[in-house]
C-alpha cells in the first residue's frame, strides 16, 4: 500500500462536498490530499492549482505578517500536537481578501505528520457583526444623546442602563447607579415621598401597566427641576414583562412658562378688578355727592325751622324744648351720615408720607385716650422696634386706627385688655389670593408691616362677621354709630393697597389686623 | 340802628322763606328774597342790599355766574357775598372764591352760624 493518504472514497467525497467549511488534508510540504469544493469556493483555487503552485502559502498569505503567523502556527502544531484555531486574512485567487477562521489538527498518518484543516469564511460573520455593532452604536447614540432621561431596569427595579443625559443631568457616574434599586439612586434621594412613589410605580409597571407622574429631580448644582416621569413595561413574545423603561422629561421651562402665564392672568384679573373697583368707587362717589347735595338742602330748611321754633318755646315748656333739641341733634346726625358717606366714597386722594407706623398707632391712641381713661382697660404694647418707615396717608391711617380702637374699647364696657401689636411679615400664598379686590395688590411673598389691635371684649357673632365691612352695618344704637367706620377703614386700607381683616371669637375677643406694604 | 338789608337768592322757596323769617325776627335785618338770579342787578339797584346770600346750583343763572354779574357792576362789586350751598367740594368753593366772595357756608348752616357769617361780612365791608 502506498504510504500517501488515499483519495477519499466516494462516500466521504460526498460528505466533504456538502460541508459549508473548506476542508483540507495536507502534508508538511504543502501538498494537498483532500481539498473539498467549499475550499475551492473560499480560495478560488482548485486542488490541482494549489498543488501545482510552488509556494501556495505565499499565494494565500501575501502579507508577510500573516504568512509568518501561518508558518509559525504550523511549527507550533508540530511541536505541541495540539489543535489550533486562528483567525486570519487570506487572499483569494481573484485577489480579494477574506477573513477566515482556520482550525488545524495534526494527524499522525503512518509516521508522517499530516494536517487536517477546516477553513470557515468569516467575512460574512464579520460583516453581520460589524453591522450589528454599527446598529448598536446608532442606538446607543440615540439613547445617550436624547434630551430625555432614559434607563432600563429589571422587573425588580434594578437599574441596568442609564443614558448620558440622565447621568450628566445629576452629575452621576454610571457605575454608582447601575445594579442599584432605582429608587435608591440620587435622582430620587431628595424626597422620601418620591422614593416611595417610584417604588410603587415599579410594582405597577412590573405587572404590565404604564405609569406616569410628575416628579422632581435635583440637577448637579442642586437646583430643583420638574420632570414628567414615566415607567413603561417591556414585554417579551410571551407577553411577560422582562424590562421596564424609566423615562423623564425636564418640564421645568414649561412649568415656568405656565407659571408666568398664570401670573400674567392673575395680574390681568387684578387690573380688571382694580378698574372695576375704581369705576365702582367713582360711581358711588357721584351718587354720594348727588345725594349729599339733595339731602343737605332740606336739612338746612329743617335746621332753620328748628332754630325758629326753639326761640318760640317759652322757657317753662321743658318737654317742647327737649323735643326741639332732639330734632336739632337728629339733623346733626343726618349731616354726619352724609359726611361719612362722602368720606367713604371719596376716591383715593391720599397724601402720602413716609411714616413710622408705631408712632401713628400711638398718636391714634392719644385721640381715644379719654375713652380709655374712663374705662377699666389695660393697654398692652407689643410693638416691634425698628420697623421700616412706610408710605401712608397719616391722617387716613390714623382714622382707621381710631375706628378700630373705638370698636375695641366699646366691646369691653366692663374693662379688659387692649393689645397693640406691630411686626413685619411676609405674606403666604394663597391666603390672600389675588384677583378679587383692590386689596390683592398686597400678595404672595410681599413684605408687609402688620398692625394688630386685639381686645378681650364681647366678640362678634359669626352671623355678623361677614357683614362687618358692609356700609351701614352696625350693631350699635343709632346715636352711637353710622355703620360706616369699618367700611371707610377698609376703603382707606385698600387705597393704600393693603389688607384689613378681623378675627373674632364670641365672648373671647376680637383681633383686627392691618397689612400695609413695606415699600 | 338802621336794619341791615340782606338779599337771599335760592331756588328753594321754603329755604328763602324760613331764612327771611329767622333773620327778620331778630329785628336787625330787612330781607329781600329771590328765587332766581335772573335780573339780579336791577333788584340790587332797587333794594341796595348790605350783603347777598347766594346759592350755587340754580336754574338759568348759577351762583358763580351771579357773582360775575355782580363783580362787573360798579355798585354790585362792592356788596359782600356769602355763598350758602349744599355743594361742598373744594373745586366748587374754589370757583366761588375766585369770584371774590366773602364766605362759603355749606348747608346745613342753621340760624346762628348764618347770622355770624352775615355780621362778619358786613363788618369787613364797613
Amino acid at each position: 500500500m502506498d504510504n500517501n493518504p488515499q483519495p477519499a472514497e466516494n462516500q466521504l467525497s460526498k460528505v466533504l462536498a456538502s460541508i459549508q467549511e473548506g476542508v483540507t488534508f495536507s502534508d508538511a510540504e504543502g501538498h494537498f490530499y483532500v481539498y473539498n469544493s467549499a475550499m475551492e469556493e473560499i480560495t478560488g483555487y482548485s486542488m490541482e492549482e494549489a498543488n501545482a503552485s510552488p509556494d501556495f502559502i505565499s499565494l494565500l498569505y501575501p502579507d508577510p505578517k500573516d504568512r509568518k503567523a501561518a508558518l509559525k502556527g504550523i511549527d507550533e502544531l508540530i511541536k505541541n500536537k495540539a489543535n489550533r484555531e486562528i483567525e486570519t486574512a487570506i487572499a483569494t485567487k481573484s485577489g480579494k481578501m477574506k477573513n477566515v477562521l482556520v482550525s488545524s489538527s495534526l494527524i499522525d498518518y503512518a509516521g508522517r505528520n499530516l494536517f487536517l484543516s477546516v477553513y470557515r469564511d468569516n467575512t460574512k460573520y464579520r460583516m453581520i457583526e460589524s453591522r450589528l455593532m454599527d446598529n448598536e452604536w446608532k442606538l446607543r447614540a440615540i439613547f445617550d444623546e436624547t434630551y430625555q432621561f432614559i434607563g432600563l431596569m429589571t422587573t425588580d427595579g434594578t437599574l441596568i442602563e442609564a443614558n448620558r443625559s440622565a447621568l450628566e443631568f445629576s452629575g452621576i457616574q454610571a457605575s454608582s447607579v447601575l445594579g442599584k434599586p432605582f429608587w435608591e439612586t440620587p435622582w430620587w434621594r431628595h424626597s422620601a415621598q418620591l422614593q416611595e412613589k417610584v417604588r410603587g410605580a415599579i410594582k405597577i409597571a412590573a405587572k404590565g401597566e404604564f405609569v406616569r407622574f410628575e416628579a422632581t429631580h435635583l440637577d448637579k448644582d442642586g437646583e430643583l427641576h420638574y420632570v414628567d416621569f414615566s415607567l413603561k413595561p417591556v414585554k417579551n413574545a410571551a407577553g411577560e414583562v422582562v424590562y421596564m423603561i424609566p423615562e423623564g422629561r425636564d418640564i421645568t421651562e414649561r412649568k415656568q412658562m405656565e407659571k408666568n402665564l398664570q401670573n400674567a392672568y392673575v395680574k390681568l384679573k387684578e387690573t380688571q378688578a382694580q378698574l372695576i373697583q375704581a369705576e365702582k368707587m367713582e360711581a358711588i362717589g357721584r351718587l354720594a355727592s348727588g345725594v349729599a347735595h339733595e339731602v343737605r338742602n332740606p336739612l338746612e330748611i329743617l335746621l332753620q325751622g328748628v332754630n325758629y321754633l326753639e326761640e318760640k318755646i317759652p322757657r317753662e315748656e321743658k318737654k317742647m324744648f327737649e323735643i326741639v333739641q332732639m330734632m336739632k341733634k337728629s339733623i346733626k346726625r343726618a349731616d354726619n351720615i352724609v359726611r361719612s358717606v362722602l368720606e367713604f366714597s371719596r376716591s383715593g386722594e391720599l397724601s402720602l408720607g413716609s411714616e413710622d407706623i408705631n408712632s401713628v398707632l400711638e398718636s391714634s391712641l392719644e385721640l381715644v385716650r379719654y375713652k380709655v381713661n374712663t374705662s377699666q382697660i389695660e393697654i398692652i404694647r407689643e410693638l416691634s422696634p425698628g420697623l421700616p418707615a412706610i408710605l401712608i396717608d397719616k391722617n387716613k391711617i390714623e382714622q382707621v386706627f381710631v375706628n378700630l380702637l373705638l370698636n375695641a374699647i366699646e366691646s369691653m364696657p366692663t374693662g379688659g385688655r387692649l393689645t397693640l401689636r406691630s411686626y413685619r411679615a411676609r405674606l403666604k400664598w394663597p391666603r390672600y389670593a389675588a384677583g378679587r379686590k383692590l386689596a390683592d395688590y398686597l400678595g404672595f411673598k410681599h413684605d408687609a408691616v402688620v398692625i394688630e389691635i386685639e381686645d378681650t371684649g364681647c366678640g362678634i357673632p359669626e352671623g355678623n362677621r361677614r357683614k362687618l365691612f358692609e356700609p351701614f352695618f352696625t350693631t350699635k344704637m343709632p346715636k352711637e354709630g353710622t355703620g360706616l367706620g369699618l367700611s371707610v377703614s377698609k376703603n382707606i386700607i385698600e387705597l393704600h393697597k393693603g389688607i384689613i381683616d378681623i378675627e373674632s371669637s364670641l365672648g373671647k375677643g376680637t383681633k383686627a389686623r392691618v397689612f400695609l406694604r413695606k415699600e | 340802628m338802621a336794619k341791615k338789608r340782606v338779599m337771599v337768592i335760592d331756588d328753594e322757596p321754603d329755604f328763602i322763606s324760613i331764612v327771611k323769617t329767622n333773620l327778620e325776627e331778630t329785628g336787625n335785618y330787612e330781607v329781600k328774597t329771590l328765587l332766581s338770579a335772573k335780573g339780579l342787578i336791577s333788584e340790587v339797584y332797587s333794594f341796595e342790599p348790605d350783603v347777598i346770600l347766594l346759592d350755587m346750583l340754580m336754574p338759568a343763572v348759577g351762583g358763580v355766574e351771579a357773582c360775575a354779574m355782580l363783580n362787573s357792576d360798579p355798585v354790585g362789586k362792592n356788596i359782600p357775598i356769602i355763598i350758602v350751598s349744599a355743594l361742598f367740594k373744594d373745586q366748587d368753593k374754589y370757583s366761588a372764591y375766585k369770584e371774590g366772595i366773602n364766605d362759603y357756608l355749606v348747608k346745613p348752616v342753621g340760624k346762628n352760624d348764618l347770622i355770624a357769617a352775615i355780621e362778619k361780612a358786613i363788618g369787613h365791608q364797613h
